[in-house]
């Protein structure tokens, strides 16, 4: 493996809340010790529940929110406490591609300036003709023909406007290209092409993605490898492969158990896995394991002691004590 | 995928920006294009009607002193107490109220947006401090500071003294720009802006103003008619323009004064006021309507 693009050790966001005078400072541990490596041309998958920090993680390691503790590692280098202004030639290499499509566009702002924003900032050297090449380029990529640049952003649909977002978002060519639900809000048929063009894109241009979805089929399609997130902590690590065939952990198995699947007959057994109760408050997590509280394997000791990620196999990592008693109790076929 | 497809699926037509929109909106209202013909009508008039008249507005005419409109004299609307044209010193008055209400308005407008997005979008400790000196500037009372003022500056140097009252009139307009700008800065565009690296000088300029403005205007199309009354109430006291100029609220002042045996002294000027002030009330509600974005 060469030298990972990006790093994180023990990465949390704590939002501080509720701070009143008489009450005691409080945090939402939105993100909480995430550790990762992102290899250069991988597509990583980051899934989860609502509310599980997926998308606070993606804005931390941009920058876009302020992390309470750990690092993120740029190509090696600690990026943590560095200014804006030293921040800012980084940018050029990460970019986000945001869930609404149509409030992620200035409705201000024509197509082309839009797109345009990123080179105005990073490629100050391009010439107005240039910069409208470049823009009318990755447009073209996008699948947008040329005469959008002076429309404005809602005259278009949904997954049109996600194209702009993308055509933005790739425009200076980054290294690491990160995804927050980006198909989430769009219809099912627009979210295959859209898919279908993160791959088309990837496959050109070889940039790195970091794909944050709570849809799984569509991480599936995607991604090589995927990260399993429950209340900002990470349960499950591994290969697409791996992680759909024989996932190890419990929240893992009932995630895929509640992908619905167009067969009535398969259906009703399916279910039996799924998961039950309701995610608890990210304010007052479960001692322990933070899972115990809907797993149905949970046992006394679950309650003390927080799992760490531990290897199963070639770069599987589950966060789960009991995975070996589990193993055998329901494999995926 | 269908590239095709997609194209012809754009909408068609020219491209239609916001402000296209707002303006066949703005169009439609007949209240707002009627009112808005008559302030350019009367702004006009204001500037090369006295251009017409054989008479200029300090000119005294003794032989016609006190007439009253329509008279056998070419004194159109009649003369002032002094022998005046009353025709030419309302124009000169509708002059002199219309640049100090654009005047103090453009000033309150300047410093209201810069303030206001900048406090909005920085949040914040340093937004509390800078809207708690808004609070403490609103609990000042208006007419002291511009009783201050006009001691301070040399009396009849009207424009001194509005842009120095536009510049205590920004009070609002930074409010509302605030609160505007409170809303925008959660928005994915200004994220997506932060994640190209756009700098805050940047993200205010090119995406929190030009978001901010369809409110600002509004609220400026509806400050200047404040301003035109706020000047005439200012010069009905005698704080504001000094004899021989003339605005529209010393010449209601006067008027007022020969009320009873003059009533046309006052019915001039007054009726130019009151129908500047309804045609900028209605269409500063035009505008509102044309730029409202939850019509859209």
């Amino acid at each position: 493996m060469n030298e990972p693009l990006l790093q994180l050790r023990d990465l949390r966001v704590w939002f501080p809340i509720g701070q009143g005078l008489f009450r005691a400072k409080r945090h939402l541990r939105a993100v909480d010790g995430i550790d990762l490596q992102v290899a250069p041309g991988e597509a990583l998958g980051i899934v989860g529940e609502s509310g599980c920090g997926k998308s606070t993680l993606a804005r931390a390691i941009l920058r876009l929110v302020r992390t309470s503790g750990g690092q993120v590692l740029w190509l090696g280098r600690p990026i943590e406490g560095w200014s804006t202004a030293r921040v800012r030639p980084l940018r050029r290499d990460m970019q986000i591609v945001f869930q609404d499509p149509l409030a992620s566009l200035d409705p201000r702002m024509t197509v082309g300036e839009i797109v345009a924003e990123p080179l105005r900032v990073h490629a100050r050297e391009l010439s107005r003709a240039e910069r409208r090449e470049r823009v009318i380029d990755m447009l073209g990529r996008v699948g947008l023909p040329a005469d959008v640049v002076n429309r404005y952003p809602h005259e278009f649909s949904g997954g049109q406007c996600q194209r702009i977002g993308i055509a933005r978002a790739m425009v200076l060519r980054p290294k690491l290209l990160v995804c927050d639900e980006p198909v989430s809000a769009l219809d099912v048929s627009i979210q295959a092409q859209i898919v279908n063009l993160l791959q088309d894109l990837k496959r050109d241009f070889g940039m790195t993605i970091l794909f944050v979805s709570h849809n799984l089929a569509v991480v599936r399609r995607l991604c090589d490898r995927v990260l399993v997130l429950y209340l900002g902590k990470p349960m499950e690590l591994a290969s697409t492969d791996l992680l759909y065939s024989q996932p190890r952990h419990p929240y893992t198995k009932g995630l895929l158990a509640a992908v619905p699947v167009p067969d009535p007959d398969l259906q009703p057994q399916r279910l039996g896995g799924a998961l039950g109760g309701e995610l608890p408050s990210p304010l007052a997590p479960p001692s322990g394991c933070v899972f115990r509280t809907r797993c149905a394997h949970a046992v006394a000791g679950c309650a003390t002691t927080a799992p760490k990620l531990q290897s199963v196999g070639s770069g599987h990592e589950v966060a789960c004590d009991l995975w070996r008693e589990i193993k055998t109790s329901r494999e995926t076929p | 995928m269908t590239d095709e497809a997609m194209a012809a699926a754009l909408p068609a037509g020219a491209a239609r920006g916001f402000w296209a929109d707002a303006w066949r909106r703005l169009r439609r209202n007949k209240a707002a294009m009627v009112a808005a013909s008559l302030i350019i009508l009367i702004a006009l008039l204001a500037f090369i009607g006295p251009a017409f008249s054989p008479h200029a507005f300090d000119a005294i005419d003794w032989d016609n002193m006190a007439v009253p409109p329509g008279g056998p004299n070419d004194h159109w609307l009649g003369t002032d107490r002094l022998g005046r044209d009353l025709f030419v010193r309302t124009l000169a008055g509708v002059q002199i109220s219309l640049q100090i209400g654009l005047l103090a308005t453009l000033v309150s407008l300047c410093i209201g947006v810069a303030f206001g997005a900048t406090a909005g979008y920085l949040g914040g400790k340093i937004d509390n401090l800078m809207m708690r000196f808004v609070d403490i500037l609103y609990s000042l009372p208006y007419i002291f500071i511009v009783i201050i003022l006009s001691t301070l500056f040399e009396r009849g140097n009207i424009y001194v003294l509005f842009l120095a009252i536009g510049a205590v009139g920004w009070l609002t307009m930074a409010r509302i720009v605030r609160g505007q700008t409170l809303s925008l800065k959660r928005k994915e565009f200004i994220e997506a802006a932060l994640a190209s690296g756009v700098g805050t000088p940047g993200i205010l300029a090119r995406h929190i103003v030009p978001n901010v403005i369809g409110p600002v205007i509004i609220y400026a199309t509806l400050t200047i008619p404040q301003m035109i009354l706020f000047e005439s109430f200012l010069s009905f006291l005698g704080l504001g323009v000094q004899e021989p100029q003339a605005s529209l609220g010393s010449l209601i002042n006067e008027g007022a004064q020969e009320m009873e045996s003059a009533v046309w002294m006052l019915l001039v000027p007054a009726g130019f006021l009151v129908t500047l002030l309804t045609c900028f009330n209605f269409l500063g509600d035009g505008l509102r309507d044309a730029l409202d974005p939850r019509d859209r």
